[in-house]
Order: C-alpha cells, then structure tokens, then sequence
C-alpha cells in the first residue's frame, strides 16, 4: 500500500515538474530535497523531468542549488549527485571550489561500481571543462584505473575525450592511467573529437611506441575492434540504447575510431618492422 | 436494523390494539413516536457535527451523499467543457464563417470550407459516441469511488469505533492520573493510533505532561530527571495530535492549543541539547513563525530604540527633538559595540538522527501541517524549515522507512503546488493505517 502512494506521489511530482515552464527559482528548495533522491533511487523519469525544468529555467538555478546542496549532504550523496550537474553551465558560480568539495567527497567514498561510474562521469566532464581542468586533484584521476562501465548516455565520456584532457592526462605520465582513459572514452556511444585526432597521434606514437608497449596497444586494439564491431552491427541497433544517436555522428564515429585503429596498427607495425631489421637473422 | 425492527414491532402492536385498548395503544404509539423521534433528532445532531462521537453509517453515508449535487455539476460542466460534439460545431462553425467571410489574407478558398464542414458532419456521430462513452465513464466514477468509500468505511467501522473509544479512554487518563507510568501507558499508545475526530482535550493532555516534565529557565529548557522518556513521548504526542487537529482543519482549537503553548515558552526558547528539540522545535516554529525575530534592528532609528531600552534608559529625553546629538551618538554606538541580537530558536534537522518510530511520527505530522496548516493560513508555499527536513531525511544513507519517503516527498509535492485531490482519500488511508 505504501509503495503504491509512493508511486503516486512521485507521478504527481514528476507531472508537476513536466508542466513548468519558465524560471523556477522559488521552488530550489524543493528541487534540491527532490535532487538526491532521485538520483538514488534512479527514478530516470522523474529525474529528466527535473533536470529539464532546471535547464528550462535557465543555468543559474545551478547555483542556488549545488552551494547549498554541497555544503549539507554526505560525502555519498555529492557523489551521487554530482553527474547531474551541468559542471560546463557558465552561469554556475564558484565552480572550481564545488570541483574541490566534490573531489573531497569522492576521496572519502568506498569504491564500488555504481560510486565509480559516478566518479569518473563527473571527472571526465569536469575535465572537459579547461577552466577546471587544472582544479582537479591529481589523485582523483586514479579512479579511471577502476575502468568502470560507462552507461550509453553518459556526459562524462562525450565531454572528456577532447585535445585539452587528452594532453592533460598524457603530462601524468602514467601509462596505466593514460590506457584506462583511452578504454573508456574509446566507445561506440560516442564520436572522438575529430579536433583531438593529432593530439591522439601523437600519444599513440610517443606514449604507445616501443616494444614495451605493445601489451598495451594489442589491448588498445583488440578495444577498437570491439568498438567497430559494434558500429558495424549498425545504427538503429545503437539507437536501441541510445535513441539520440544520430546518423551523422554514426558515420564519423566509425571514420575516427578506423582512422585510430590505423594509426595503432601502423605503429605496432613499426616497431615490428624495426624489430625485424635489427635481428641478427 | 434493530431500530427499524423496533419501529415495526411499534406499528404491528398499534395496529393489533386499534379499537380495542386504546389507552394501551396511545401508549405505544407515543413511545414509538418518542424513539422514532430521538433517533431522527440524533442523526441530525451527527450530520451537522462531524466530531459527534459514534457515528454510524446513517450519519456518514447521507453527508457523503450531500457533496453529490456538486458533484454532479462539476462533472456535467467537466463534460461540456471537454466535449467532442461541442469542438466540432465550434470547428463547423468556424468553417462557415471563414466559408461566408473570407479573410484576407486566408488562403483557403471556398470548396475547402464546404469539404471541411462535410467531413465534420460526416465525424459528428463518431464524436456523438464518444462523448456518450466519456460521460458514462465520468458518472460511473464518483459513484464507483463513492461505493468503495462506503465499503471501506463499513469494513473499517469496528476498527473506527475501538479508536474513538481509545482516544476518550487516554484523553480521560491523561485528565485524572497523576501516576506517572500509566501516563507513559496512554501516550505510547496514543502515539501508534491517529484519531480521525481528535478533539483538543488529548493535544492539552500531552502538553500538560510535558510541562509537568520540564523546567523553563530564562528561555533554556531543562527536563526534570527522571522523566526524561515521559517528556520525549509527551512531545511527540503533542505534535502528532496538533497535527491531526490541523487535518480537522480545527481552527478554534489549533488557537487554544497555540495560546497554551505561547503561554508556557516565550519566543526566545532555547532546545538545545534536548532529545525532542525536534518536535517541540516543529510546534514552536509553526506558532512563532509568523513573528519576526525580534530584536534585531533594522534601522538606526530601532536601533537607537533598543540602546535606549536597554542600556539607557533615562536618557529619554533624546526622544524630544527626535535626534541624538554627535556625543550621543558615540554612546549609543558604544552601547550597540557590545550588544548581540537575540534570535528566536528554529528547528536545525542537521544533527538530527532519530529512531525510526519517532522518524515516522514526525514526518507524518510534518506532513499534515505542510498540507493543511500552512495551506489554512493561506500559504502556498512550504516553509523551508519543513522542505530542510525532506531534505535531510531523502538524503540519509541508508533512505528511511518508505512511509517517511512518502510524507517528504508529499512535503516537496505540496511546495510544487501539485493536486492532491485525486489520491486524497487513499493518500489518508495511508498515512492513517
């Protein structure tokens, strides 16, 4: 009986939030109560809806709600909160300290798959942000070697697979690091950005190059050919789990992620090619 | 039935002594008469005052049915608002105005206004059946729910009864005892039942109680060893009965019992430290919340005021030209240097872990009052104190019981403004099973 009124209040709810239009700036408290529960529970339906009337009534809400959200829950819910802010919003103010509070959070978290996803979701689209870039702590990034799985829709994976962040996770110089990068932006929901392709060259050649690395770009490889093998299975296949994908950025994606499978081959190739020269035989 | 086996056994004797004991018959026609009377006499003593206690389906069934008229005319107004008929002769009719008095700037010519209003005549019985099945739908339902309301109140009604006499039983203890564990007794009980008619005597019984277990002290609340958990029930009752009066929509005692209460704490209360500062703190800001925080000045001439109040006071006679000269003002600017603002005490939900019973019994009663009690006063929005507390409580890890996620999430529904008079009555039966 108690979970069918729970139903029923969260429908009334989430017809409400459906039907306002315009600024909703008496109503941050509400949306703030409602925030952290939603995202727990995973309530997607009445989640979109408030996170379009927030959109709706401009970014700005971002910072009435966030600051005080931030300062008043656990650790646990910052984290589980945080992928549903619009971190690259402009009219969110004081970004790089909720960047430090949420960071904080995450560093006081017990690692599971579901804390993960979250974590690295908000770091790769924090980090795709390039005033933010430099606020992130540079232990947070350890968490990509958790290598979590990344759901289709995922704002992180699309927003951090840029030139800036690319680079910026090369000048950790941690190849362990740098490879669990490259295995969660690489994906088949998402189209590399075509700007990064001679950034990505280049750690291919230098980062990737080498005997030693070969482990490390057969892995790369064998990722690349999962990713195509999914392209190829075609697009309204795709759109089964992600309805927004869209033609175009279907085709450039299996453009991009060929164009790097060559890249890859060619230098594995290289190395190959060098070894064969250099052997006594 | 019993009643109506009286009445008849009243009739069948009177026509059976008719014309031969007439003065045994005027006997029992005038007792008929006189119970037959009482009884009408009684039912409509219980229509008009819903508290009335012992209320019986004669009572509630003919109230129920009082809202029909009303009923019917909203869905008979709802019907024709919605109606499909009526769009397509307003459509048809659009259609020959445009047919007979082409616009200007209307690129649609005359043979689309004929076949236009032929498609809508030839679409006119299809709508005349579909308004035929949504009116049918439309009248069905409120009987249907009506129907359902009865049979629950039928199934309900010895669950009902046992209730009302529970709540006269610890009202009746609560007035006469002055044992302290058979008080605890009563009010543990009264805080697991919800009284659908509560009346104020059980709120005063609870309030008294928890006076009897406290000690104000320049606005510093203390309780009294040893009564420590008699103080923490009492205060529950208090919110959870104040509550249910609030449901009632009971102004006349909600006034008496915030009269009682402003009497005993003053604005100034300090909880602190107490193991029910949150529902004494829930009561006390919903009788304080209208008044400002006093105290705290707002311009230089409150200001001024309150220097002179309290720290000189028989400097009145700066008040006769009505400006304090240049030395003056450095003294009343040495007074303010070490003057703090007094604050009136507000409910904080961040340190506040309660047990899982007293957690439901709050946030049901936090519920009601966003429901009713602010909505009776006029407000439409929640106050944040209460919209703090679904915060704090949806925010907990692990979440609470689905019973208090329920009355949060109601709490954030009332403040969105959405429409609870859909799932009303089921939305009750929730809260009061």
């Amino acid at each position: 009986m108690v979970s069918v009124q729970l139903d029923e209040v969260s429908r009334l709810i989430t017809q409400k939030l459906k039907t306002i239009i315009g600024p909703c700036t008496r109503m941050t408290k509400a949306i703030s109560a409602l925030l952290p529960y939603a995202a727990r529970q995973e309530r997607h339906v009445m989640l979109d809806a408030l996170l379009d009337a927030v959109r709706t009534s401009g970014g700005s809400i971002w910072s009435c709600i966030v600051p005080a959200l931030f300062s008043e829950t656990s650790p646990l819910t910052i984290v589980l909160v945080s992928p549903y802010v619009d971190w690259d919003e402009p009219l969110l103010a004081d970004r790089g300290s909720l960047v430090s509070l949420w960071a904080t959070a995450a560093s006081a978290v017990p690692h599971t798959e579901e804390i993960g996803r979250n974590v690295v979701d908000v770091l790769l689209h924090v980090s795709g942000t390039s005033f933010l870039l430099s606020r992130i702590p540079v232990g947070i990034w350890a968490w990509l070697g958790k290598r979590p799985s990344l759901p289709p829709t995922c704002r992180g994976r699309a927003m951090g697979g840029c030139e800036s962040v690319i680079r910026h996770v090369r000048t950790l110089g941690d190849i362990k690091i740098l490879k669990s990068y490259l295995l969660l932006v690489w994906s088949q929901w998402d189209t590399p950005w075509p700007s990064a392709f001679p950034e990505t060259c280049a750690m291919i050649t230098q980062d990737f190059g080498g005997e030693e690395m070969r482990g490390h770009r057969q892995d790369l490889i064998k990722h690349l050919d999962r990713v195509l093998e999914q392209l190829d299975r075609g697009l309204r296949y795709l759109q089964k789990q992600k309805p927004r994908l869209s033609s175009y950025f279907f085709q450039q994606a299996k453009e991009e992620y060929r164009k790097i499978r060559e890249v890859l081959l060619e230098v594995d190739r290289g190395v190959v090619g060098i070894q064969t020269r250099t052997s006594p035989d | 039935m019993l009643r109506a086996a009286l009445l008849l056994r009243g009739c069948v004797l009177s026509r059976y002594l008719l014309g031969t004991h007439p003065t045994i018959l005027s006997v029992v026609i005038s007792t008929t008469s006189f119970a037959a009377i009482s009884y009408l006499y009684t039912i409509i003593v219980w229509v008009v005052f819903p508290i009335w206690s012992h209320q019986t389906p004669c009572v509630y069934n003919p109230r129920r049915l009082a809202h029909i008229p009303g009923l019917v005319h909203s869905v008979f107004s709802a019907s024709v608002e919605t109606s499909a008929c009526r769009r397509l002769l307003s459509a048809v009719l659009d259609a020959w105005e445009e047919d007979h008095h082409p616009d200007e700037s209307s690129t649609t010519g005359r043979p689309w206004g004929v076949v236009a209003t032929l498609s809508y005549i030839l679409l006119l019985p299809f709508s005349l059946l579909a308004d035929a099945g949504r009116l049918s739908i439309t009248i069905a339902s409120p009987f249907i729910i009506f129907a359902r309301g009865s049979f629950f109140r039928l199934w309900l009604g010895s669950e009902h009864r046992t209730a009302m006499l529970d709540l006269h039983c610890i009202s009746w203890t609560l007035r006469t005892s002055q044992d302290l564990p058979t008080r605890l007794s009563a009010l543990n009980y009264l805080k697991t039942i919800t009284p659908a008619h509560p009346d104020t005597s059980t709120v005063v019984g609870s309030f008294d109680t928890l006076i009897g277990c406290i000690k104000v002290t320049d606005g510093k609340v203390t309780v009294v060893q040893g009564l420590e958990q008699l103080a923490l029930v009492s205060a529950l009752c208090c919110l959870h009965t104040f509550s249910c009066l609030t449901v009632m929509g009971m102004v006349v005692s909600v006034e008496d019992v915030r009269q009682r209460y402003t009497r005993a704490f003053p604005s100034e209360v300090n909880f602190n430290g107490l193991q029910f500062s949150a529902a004494l703190g829930a009561i006390h800001t919903v009788f304080y919340q209208t008044n400002k925080v006093r105290g705290v000045p707002t311009n230089m001439s409150q200001m001024t005021l309150v220097t002179w109040q309290a720290q000189l006071p028989l400097r009145d006679h700066w008040w006769e030209d009505g400006k304090p000269s240049s030395d003056e003002r450095v003294i009343i600017a040495d007074a303010l240097s070490g003057w703090v603002p007094r604050k009136a005490w507000r409910v904080q939900w961040g340190d506040y872990k309660p047990s899982s019973g007293e957690h439901v019994i709050v946030a049901r009663a936090l519920a009601k009052l966003a429901r009713f009690e602010y909505r009776r006063r006029g407000q439409w929005k929640v106050p944040r104190w209460l919209l703090r507390f679904a915060f704090h409580s949806l925010s907990q890890y692990p979440l609470p019981l689905t019973s208090i996620i329920v009355d949060c999430l109601s709490i954030i529904a009332v403040d969105l403004g959405c429409d609870f008079s859909n799932i009303a009555s089921s939305y009750e039966r929730c809260v009061y099973s």
